[in-house]
């Protein structure tokens, strides 16, 4: 596994707003996989299961925090790292085969459209 | 391709089955526009499963453009904070409902939320309308399922929804309805009405 890159400036656990600009913890990369879509559920695969202690940092994070699906956006609001950032991070965990994510990449359909309508009355 | 069609899951390498994310629900979107203060995050946060969360969005593609009027010391950080909701609909189905602000300017984050989005709700407050005109007329172009949902804040409507038709200039087939962002019932109603016209609009 290939971990952040040797003295990249890690604050701890200690978080302001934004603990490191978004290029650092992508390792200077912006443009993998960015578009994985804010609300695509995440889920860290049984590879991922067994790796996670050989990662580091917020790609350890998103895979604990992926034992149970959760989305793009979500990882964001609980780190605490701009959207963009997490959809690089998940793009190479995803690449890796760490992680899967799932999302809608056409317009919805009728068939999904009436599941939505009868979901929502049922609230 | 059965019923599966219009979903897919990326990140199956090569040896990796797609068993992982076969019981992961499928997330839906809706798009909820509004000016500022006009109760997009107390609208999401009415009918979500999870208090509205905060994510910011950092927008690395504005460096791309060259823009003209060359505002060239600001770096690239155009930033966005969204507030989000989740609802999930039975055990196959989850929706996500992200608020974005209304003003024009905010086009470039469109693009990105409307992306296989259902619709887009666009939250008014009839003393501030024109704060929505910029989404009104951005979801008009891009042909994304809309409604224009007014907000009565203590049950006040200070101009009528046909008053708020003319005066957004809102085509005749886009549905305008009153709601009550605090309320549940009313968010849950106005969700229904948004979806209705997305069917409606998929079948013609």
């Amino acid at each position: 596994m290939i971990d952040e890159s040797p003295g990249e400036p890690v604050n701890g656990k200690g978080r302001g707003r934004l603990r490191i600009p978004p290029y650092a913890v992508t390792g200077g990369r912006t443009r993998v996989d960015v578009d994985i879509p804010f609300e695509a559920l995440v889920r860290t695969t049984q590879r991922g299961r067994e790796n996670t202690q050989l990662v580091a940092f917020e790609r350890r994070d998103i895979l604990q925090l992926a034992e149970t699906p959760i989305a793009v956006a979500e990882l964001s609001a609980k780190l605490r790292l701009p959207i963009g950032a997490i959809r690089v991070l998940v793009g190479d965990l995803s690449v890796e085969g760490h992680v899967q994510t799932k999302a809608m990449t056409t317009k919805a359909d009728t068939a999904l459209l009436e599941r939505v309508r009868d979901g929502l009355r049922r609230l | 391709m059965a019923s599966a069609g219009s979903e897919t899951s990326a990140g199956a390498g090569p040896m990796q089955p797609n068993a992982d994310v076969a019981s992961v629900p499928l997330p839906v979107k809706i798009v909820v526009a509004g000016g500022y203060a006009v109760g997009k995050t107390t609208f999401v946060g009415s009918i979500s499963d999870i208090d509205p969360l905060t994510t910011e969005a950092a927008l690395t593609t504005v460096s791309e453009h060259v823009d003209d009027e060359g505002d060239a010391s600001s770096k690239t950080s155009t930033t966005v904070a969204m507030d989000f909701g989740r609802v999930a609909l039975g055990d196959e189905l989850v929706l996500y409902l992200f608020g974005t602000p209304g003003q024009a300017r905010f086009r470039f984050m469109w693009d990105e939320l409307t992306r296989g989005a259902i619709g887009a709700v666009v939250l008014l407050d009839t003393r501030r309308f024109e704060d929505s005109f910029g989404a009104v007329e951005y979801f008009e172009q891009v042909s994304v399922p809309f409604v224009v949902a007014v907000n009565a804040f203590h049950g006040d409507l200070h101009h009528s929804l046909e008053e708020v038709r003319m005066g957004l200039d809102l085509s005749p087939d886009i549905p305008i309805v009153a709601t009550d962002a605090r309320d549940r019932t009313a968010t849950k109603t106005t969700l229904l009405e948004l979806v209705e016209h997305a069917l409606l609009r998929a079948d013609s």
